[in-house]
């Protein structure tokens, strides 16, 4: 229930502008910065790879619960919180254009999946150096609860705002407290299998490579960045 | 041994020659997992013009080399030199004059077509928008793949990708060509057409690098060899025919020789009087077609 | 997501569809967007839609991917419709809007190949961007593979049952680790690709050749999800 992608037509123009505006900004900022910087040659393929590790992970179905899990915590912890809004934004294009999600409210849906991204990233980055990686698997699991109550809650707020644009069967205002209720019920299955693959994922990367989430890749340079012009 | 042209390539040198193209003395690289790869005792060095095979088992050490010639990996230890140059910190000068051709070619293609791919360094190179086209089609036509110029590179199968990516480091016309495994995926009719090709750039002075397990086309492609023992010590060097001479340490270095140079290997041996090794079947009927004083 | 899939109807067809000019399709697409999001008459929404599938029936469409993929918003929209209470006539409209904008997309993308679609949004995204999404699309296809050569293993080695559901999930987690670790892997081997072959920090778009022809794959030799 997390991942659900809002699609077309259902919120209110002002809603779906705001949202483009919010996230127009977040990456031209994010753009402006990470651009010039000389390490942009490495960053790039990374980005390329962790959008599309996103984008396949997505297709992978939790059976039997036909769940589908996108790691945005991990993809995340990955590629840093500069380039989040702009790896969401490569993913939800695509989405879009396979029909998973909307294009008036891709502006939303990035801002939703690069909070998570960021904030995944942030939190998970700030508890590794606090507890070290001893309980990995439980901070990860702990931080993707978090994330994605925080995303599904704000996702909530966005949907509310048709309350106020569609009237019910009886001309007065639509009530969403049972769409909400149905959302915090089964929201949290979803938040709990994406914790636990979550938790499990990290467990075995910080057994393989732990460099991966203890380097802050944004520090990283790349080995073709000594040369000589 | 007996002595031949290239001799001079046996001995420890100090440092380049004015006319090689690459250089390597005494490298040493270790992997973060503990490998490690120790290129010392012969120096290898690929002169200008010809083609210098590298042959070894697997984890010999060959893409190591390779990688080392690229600046992919920067030795702990040794010298390393391209067109003279320090290619871990002087790429950009000399990439340029090098084409590229990597073992795994699916991570090679990176463009949505195959011609934007071809064409991907003569535009990263600012080449003059008009060249482009014109140099595109060159290759394409000489690898036989103009069919494919408007295919998306991961519908093609793994000799066609091979294919696309010897033409996108032709495109540049390099003066060095480093193949990886140049004939791995490719059925004899396409293995033929880049042997007719590497024949071609060779007679061009195209100089060539090239790693491969295809011990039977030594004779058609190299005009050197370096061969690689599993620790990626230079055990051998030489000429096709002088290194076919040595099946011994061929063996010993997990190289299965070609079956005529086991087949007058043997015959030596047991005629008691060394044979001219051929590295052609006309060679070889050609030889065995000499009359014979008991 | 079936990615490959769209790709090779994509690539492969050559319907009037595939013929019509990328820009027209654009158009198209946008129009059809804006009704969607004008529109509350489920009447006017169903003609809109029944159109599209109409198209996607003359252009020879795999009608059951599209319906498929048009079908997804209907996760959300469904849920909203039952547990709000808009009246039929507003749960039908939300229903039709999200799944007729769905359906306009998977037309286009059905019909056009990503190299087309992509450079017409090369003039509106930003350079870090579009660099990005031409990597993208090419690493799709890599992982996609790589992730289904894993599943497959895991199912011949009989290392998947949901009967476990703990152990079930721990190895589909080994499978994304595994996969995650090939994927920086892939990063870095195209970082030195890049390099290699004279990237800057900016992949420079250039003019298609002469003869105009679009993208295409092999047709009727590729395996379909």
């Amino acid at each position: 229930m997390s991942h659900i992608h809002l699609p077309d037509g259902i919120l209110p123009v002002w809603v779906w502008v705001i949202g483009w505006i919010i996230a127009l900004a977040w990456i031209f900022i994010a753009n402006r910065i990470a651009s010039p910087k000389p390490d942009i040659l490495r960053r790039l393929p990374l980005l390329a790879v962790v959008s599309a590790f996103m984008l396949v992970a997505m297709s992978l179905e939790i059976v039997p619960l036909a769940y589908h899990v996108n790691l945005s915590v991990l993809a995340g912890t990955l590629i840093g919180p500069l380039l989040s809004p702009i790896a969401a934004l490569i993913v939800e294009i695509v989405l879009a254009f396979v029909g998973h999600g909307g294009i008036t409210v891709a502006g939303i849906n990035l801002v939703l999946v690069a909070l998570e991204m960021t904030l995944g990233s942030l939190l998970l980055r700030a508890l590794i150096r606090l507890f070290g990686m001893k309980h990995i698997g439980l901070i990860g699991g702990i931080v993707t609860v978090i994330t994605l109550a925080i995303s599904t809650s704000l996702m909530l707020g966005v949907v509310s705002t048709i309350s106020g644009s569609i009237p019910n069967h009886e001309g007065g205002m639509v009530s969403l407290k049972v769409f909400a209720e149905t959302v915090y019920v089964l929201g949290p299955i979803g938040w709990l299998i994406e914790a636990t693959l979550t938790g499990f994922i990290l467990r075995y990367i910080a057994s393989v490579r732990p460099s991966l989430l203890t380097e802050n890749p944004e520090r990283k340079g790349g080995r073709h960045e000594n040369h000589d012009d | 041994m007996e002595s031949s042209p290239h001799e001079h390539r046996h001995a420890l040198r100090g440092g380049p020659h004015p006319n090689d193209v690459a250089y390597v003395s005494c490298m040493k690289h270790f992997y973060e997992d503990g490998a490690s790869v120790e290129m010392c005792g012969l120096d290898f060095c690929a002169h200008k013009g010809e083609r210098t095979v590298l042959l070894g088992p697997n984890g010999a050490g060959k893409s190591t080399l390779l990688g080392h010639l690229l600046g992919l990996l920067r030795p702990q230890e040794g010298t390393v030199r391209v067109f003279g140059l320090d290619p871990t910190r002087q790429w950009p000068a000399i990439r340029e004059r090098i084409g590229v051709v990597l073992q795994n070619v699916d991570q090679q293609l990176i463009m949505p077509t195959v011609y934007d791919d071809i064409a991907f360094s003569l535009r990263q190179y600012h080449r003059p928008p008009d060249t482009i086209e014109p140099a595109v089609s060159r290759v394409a036509k000489l690898l036989g793949i103009e069919a494919l110029l408007h295919r998306t590179p991961q519908s093609l199968s793994g000799g066609e990708k091979r294919r696309v990516a010897l033409a996108g480091a032709l495109a540049i016309g390099p003066e060095l060509l480093i193949l990886d495994e140049p004939f791995e995926g490719l059925d004899s009719i396409a293995r033929k057409t880049v042997v007719d090709v590497l024949r071609r750039l060779k007679d061009q002075g195209v100089s060539m690098v090239m790693s491969t397990h295809d011990i039977d086309s030594i004779g058609e492609i190299a005009d050197y060899c370096y061969v690689l023992s599993s620790g990626g010590e230079i055990v051998l060097a030489g000429a096709p025919g002088e290194i076919f001479e040595h099946v011994d340490v061929l063996r010993e270095s997990h190289i299965h020789p070609p079956i005529l140079a086991e087949l007058f290997s043997e015959l030596s041996r047991r005629m008691k009087k060394p044979l001219p090794m051929p590295l052609t079947i006309p060679q070889a009927v050609e030889e065995l077609m000499k009359p014979r004083s008991e | 997501m079936k990615i490959t899939t769209i790709d090779y109807w994509a690539t492969s067809k050559d319907g009037f569809l595939h013929r019509l000019s990328p820009r027209v399709k654009a158009m198209g697409l946008i129009c059809v967007i804006a009704a969607v999001v004008v529109l509350w008459n489920p009447v006017a929404l169903a003609c809109i839609f029944l159109a599209l599938i109409l198209i996607a029936v003359v252009g020879k469409l795999p009608l059951k991917l599209v319906l498929s993929l048009s079908a997804y918003p209907l996760i959300f929209t469904a849920l909203l419709a039952l547990t709000t209470e808009l009246g039929s006539s507003a749960s039908i409209s939300i229903m039709l809007k999200g799944t007729t904008a769905a359906c306009a997309c998977v037309l286009l993308t059905l019909t056009t190949p990503y190299p087309v679609i992509f450079s017409m949004t090369r003039r509106v995204l930003p350079r870090l961007v579009n660099d990005a999404l031409l990597l993208t699309y090419r690493t799709l296809f890599i992982l996609g593979d790589a992730l289904g050569n894993l599943m497959r293993a895991i199912h011949l080695r009989g290392a998947l049952s949901w009967r476990h559901p703990l152990e079930a999930l721990q190895t589909v987690a080994s499978a994304l680790g595994n996969l995650m670790l090939f994927s920086v892997s892939l990063a870095e081997a195209d970082y030195d690709i890049l390099y290699m072959r004279g990237y800057d920090g900016r992949i420079v778009p250039g003019e298609p050749p002469a003869s105009d022809a679009r993208p295409t794959a092999r047709s009727g030799n590729r395996k379909e999800d």
